[in-house]
């Protein structure tokens, strides 16, 4: 068989396929019904499709590995490179996300937060030289994915972005009017478990599903608190 | 173990999804209680529905030693639940329409004709195995019968996006309230059932509902929080169904709101209102209801029962109506309304 | 001869009782129904008109209706209709309309710059016995317990529903629903549909002093409206047909589309009588 499914091969494409359904469904019904304008709103947007392209990298690089066909390590070595850049990339916008959601309510956020994205950015250029020195991961002549010696500190980067995503979260949400309490948990289980999982156990694509269902309980949870938030008439425009 | 992932990790997607939603959905202050509570139990059961599947899995792979006869249970309840979700479906979405509990229990005996045709099938399958039943190496075998289930599923799911679409051409309150968000993921799954026979309708539900809250929480962004009314954002879609002649407005009763408590003026202004009139709140006093009708004495009338409501609670508001004037649109008519709150 | 024209209303309709008959006096009590009355040098009645104001509350251009025109002379007629001109002058009114089997008003009319036409009436007069050959009707049959006649509904509920017609713009026949009390109805005879509650859906049926039965709002809203509508409509004809005498008048008044072809669905081959229509612009 030129392209032989494997049982994982196969739950990923349904996982990754439902993940890359649920959010052009959400794409489509926020696009179709508010039209704000917004910052957030286009940080959300930049969010669902970068989740989107990872639902797609993750299924590229779960059909690709360890098989044999002609091109299979070329596809699998950049399905993983474009993987961990959106992966990354996703984590920077994930957190501008929270800052412009909760912080600034939709204003624009102060240059002081720039200094945060610095591990991000320097992650995304290491993942680029990798290509060349396999530093984060290699991909053998068998087609085999290995991880490098700055697998764990690439993962370091994840879990910072995490911390101050969900201190963010944490921070601004109490300084919110009218606050409803909906569990922090719901935000960030989804997409801790979906990093930590594939991290510990490997072979598992459940790292897609956990950070669409995370954009989509925080977007769900800040919108839900926003509507009972009324300065006059209406959310602010 | 063929199908043993597949199965288990969709359907634990789905628990996971279903749970947070369960989360937010019962933290979200939605005003109408029956609607969320039907919301809630949809999830609910979603979420049993994509555990016991994964349980039936963990049985059938022989990772549980529940034998054939626990196999066959869990099968049984797992089908009565899933029959049972498209039928608590198409109660919300008739919910949904009606806002009636009154108009449900009427029906309900016609709308339970297939659920419950199919549990009474279910229980008589447990001795007799006519739908389904499990070898003794729990080989699992559907018979032909089983398609009853299939078929009234079909009737409630397909039943109440036909109903809602029928309903849609009546009633112009229903134009932004659609179940195709839930009906296509739901749809998608359940056919990726015939072709793979693996076992993912769950995730669909899951995913149908997750895109149903998305749109309820973007239909309450056209909501004032404090009262509950429709907010600006709502009076500017309002204008582009009036130009595209879907919504019409003749007439309008204006509430200046004096001091006092604005939630319990919300609830007098509601009290006296026609159920389904367009009220909304344009500033943090004012509050104006749409009306088709152009009779001031109509509006007079709606005028003084809420002036008499505000006395009796020692609260005050002055009430004017506005009637849309001979050559004046509907659009000119929304313009002026609003044009004067500034 | 000089002639004195007073405003009747429902106070002094009697003194023209042989002019106006006692289904009209009974009208001029309501919010648009205005009478003029011609009495002569002695105050004995001479002749009275009778009209009713259309769209008066709205920015529409208002209409009058004119139900009666009776007097003892063709003089007394111009001095009424003269004072006529003036009442509608007053209250803005854009034309003038009548409906009427009366030949002797409708001659004046049309020499008073009425255009006139003879055609169908929009009412039909049946009796209690021609409802009762309605196959529908005809047998008796249990009615579920939310539909009720309109003595059980209390005042709230029904001004919630009459709320709920106007907003709609459900008026039925009836100008000035909104300041008509439930009172006004056969408690009986109409009949309502309660669901949670509230009142949503009425057959409102008059009885007037004649003993005439009208039909005056037929609506029905939100879920199973066509189901209550029929229902409505059952309940309100077994009333009658239990407790009226078979010859009993009702009077059903086809003023849109939708009465037109339930009426003739129901009521097949029953026809208005020719009636004089004209009208007659007041600009």
């Amino acid at each position: 068989m030129f392209l032989p499914l494997t049982e994982e091969n196969i739950s990923t494409l349904f996982i990754d396929g439902s993940v890359i359904m649920l959010l052009l469904g959400v794409l489509a019904e926020t696009g179709i019904m508010r039209k704000r304008g917004r910052a957030d709103d286009t940080l959300f947007f930049m969010l669902i499709i970068l989740n989107i392209l990872m639902a797609v990298f993750d299924t590229i690089t779960y059909l690709a590995d360890e098989k044999s066909f002609p091109g299979a390590r070329i596809f699998n070595m950049a399905g993983v490179t474009a993987f961990y850049i959106d992966f990354i990339l996703m984590f920077m916008v994930w957190y501008h996300y929270c800052l412009v959601r909760f912080a600034y309510r939709g204003e624009a956020v102060s240059k002081s937060h720039r200094v945060f994205f610095i591990p991000g950015l320097v992650t995304e250029a290491l993942i680029i030289i990798n290509i060349f020195t396999g530093w984060i991961f290699s991909v053998d002549e068998n087609n085999i994915y290995h991880r490098g010696i700055l697998f764990i500190p690439m993962y370091m980067v994840i879990a910072y972005f995490t911390i101050i995503c969900f201190i963010s979260i944490i921070r601004y949400r109490t300084n919110s009017v009218k606050s409803n309490l909906i569990p922090i948990w719901v935000y960030v289980l989804p997409f801790v478990m979906g990093v930590i999982i594939p991290f510990v156990f490997g072979g598992i694509g459940i790292t897609a599903p956990g950070c669409a269902m995370s954009i989509v309980f925080t977007h769900l949870g800040s919108a839900s608190e926003l509507v009972n938030y009324d300065e006059k008439g209406g959310p602010k425009a | 173990m063929n199908g043993f992932y597949v199965t288990v990790y969709t359907n634990v997607v789905a628990l996971m999804l279903s749970l947070g939603l369960i989360a937010l959905a019962a933290k979200l202050k939605m005003k109408d209680v029956i609607e969320k509570r039907l919301y809630i139990f949809l999830i609910s059961s979603t979420a049993a529905s994509a555990f016991l599947i994964t349980l039936c899995a963990n049985v059938e792979y022989g990772i549980l030693a529940w034998g054939k006869y626990g196999a066959l249970i869990l099968e049984t309840i797992l089908e009565m639940i899933l029959t049972f979700i498209a039928l608590i479906w198409f109660v919300y979405v008739d919910y949904r329409i009606f806002r009636s509990p009154d108009h449900l229990k009427r029906n309900m005996k016609f709308i339970n004709i297939p659920v419950a045709l199919v549990f009474i099938l279910n229980l008589i399958n447990l001795f007799t195995g006519i739908m389904f039943y499990y070898e003794d190496d729990l080989t699992y075998h559907e018979t032909s019968l089983y398609i009853v289930c299939d078929i009234a599923r079909l009737i409630y799911f397909m039943g109440s996006l036909v109903y809602l679409e029928w309903q849609k051409r009546k009633d112009k309150r229903l134009r932004y309230l659609s179940v195709k968000s839930f009906i296509v993921p739901m749809v998608f799954f359940v056919l990726l059932i015939y072709f793979t026979s693996y076992a993912t309708s769950p995730l669909g539900l899951a995913i149908g509902l997750a895109l149903m809250y998305v749109q309820n929480i973007n239909y309450m962004c056209y909501q004032d929080g404090e009262t509950g009314f429709y907010n600006r954002l709502y009076m500017e879609n309002l204008k582009k169904d009036v130009e595209k002649g879907v919504y019409d407005a003749n007439g309008a009763l204006v509430f200046e709101l004096g001091d006092g408590d604005r939630t319990l003026m919300a609830e007098l202004i509601t009290a006296q209102l026609p159920m389904e009139s367009d009220t909304i709140r344009l500033g943090k006093d004012r509050i104006v209801t749409l009306a088709a009708v152009k009779d001031r004495s109509a509006l007079k009338m709606l005028g003084d029962d809420v002036e008499m409501s505000f006395e009796e609670k020692g609260l005050s508001v002055s009430v004017n109506s506005i009637t849309r004037k001979k050559k004046e649109s509907p659009v000119e008519f929304l313009d002026r309304i609003m044009e004067n709150d500034r | 001869m000089s002639y004195k024209m007073i405003e009747i209303d429902g106070d002094n309709a009697e003194d023209f009782s042989d002019y106006i008959d006692i289904d009209m006096q009974e009208q001029l009590d309501r919010e648009f129904f205005r009478g003029i009355g011609a009495v002569d040098d002695s105050d004995s009645p001479v002749g009275a008109m009778v009209f009713e104001l259309l769209d008066s509350e709205s920015d529409e251009d208002t209409k009058s209706r004119i139900r009666l025109l009776k007097a003892d002379s063709e003089d007394i007629e111009n001095v009424i209709l003269t004072e006529y001109k003036s009442k509608i002058e007053e209250e803005d009114v854009t034309e003038s309309c009548f409906e009427s089997s009366d030949k002797t008003m409708s001659d004046f009319l049309e020499s008073n710059g009425f255009s006139m036409k003879v055609s169908e009436a929009m009412d039909i007069v049946l009796t209690v016995k021609d409802v009762k050959a309605v196959p529908l009707f005809a047998k008796e049959r249990n009615f579920p317990p939310y539909i009720m006649s309109l003595s059980e509904v209390s005042a709230i509920q029904f001004r919630t529903f009459v709320k709920e017609c106007l907003f709609k713009g459900h008026k039925g026949l009836l100008e000035d629903l909104a300041y008509i009390s439930k009172s006004w109805f056969d408690q009986d005879l109409s009949s309502c549909i309660v669901t949670d509650g509230k009142v949503n859906g009425a057959l409102l049926i008059k009885k007037a002093p004649s003993g005439l039965l009208f039909t005056m709002l037929f609506a029905a809203f939100g879920a199973d409206s066509q189901q209550n509508l029929a229902l409505l409509m059952g309940y309100s004809a077994r009333k009658a047909i239990e407790d009226y005498p078979e010859d009993t008048k009702v009077v059903i008044r086809r003023h849109n589309v939708m009465v037109q072809k339930l009426a003739g669905k129901l009521f097949a081959g029953s026809k208005g009588e020719d009636v004089f229509m004209g009208k007659r612009s007041e600009e």
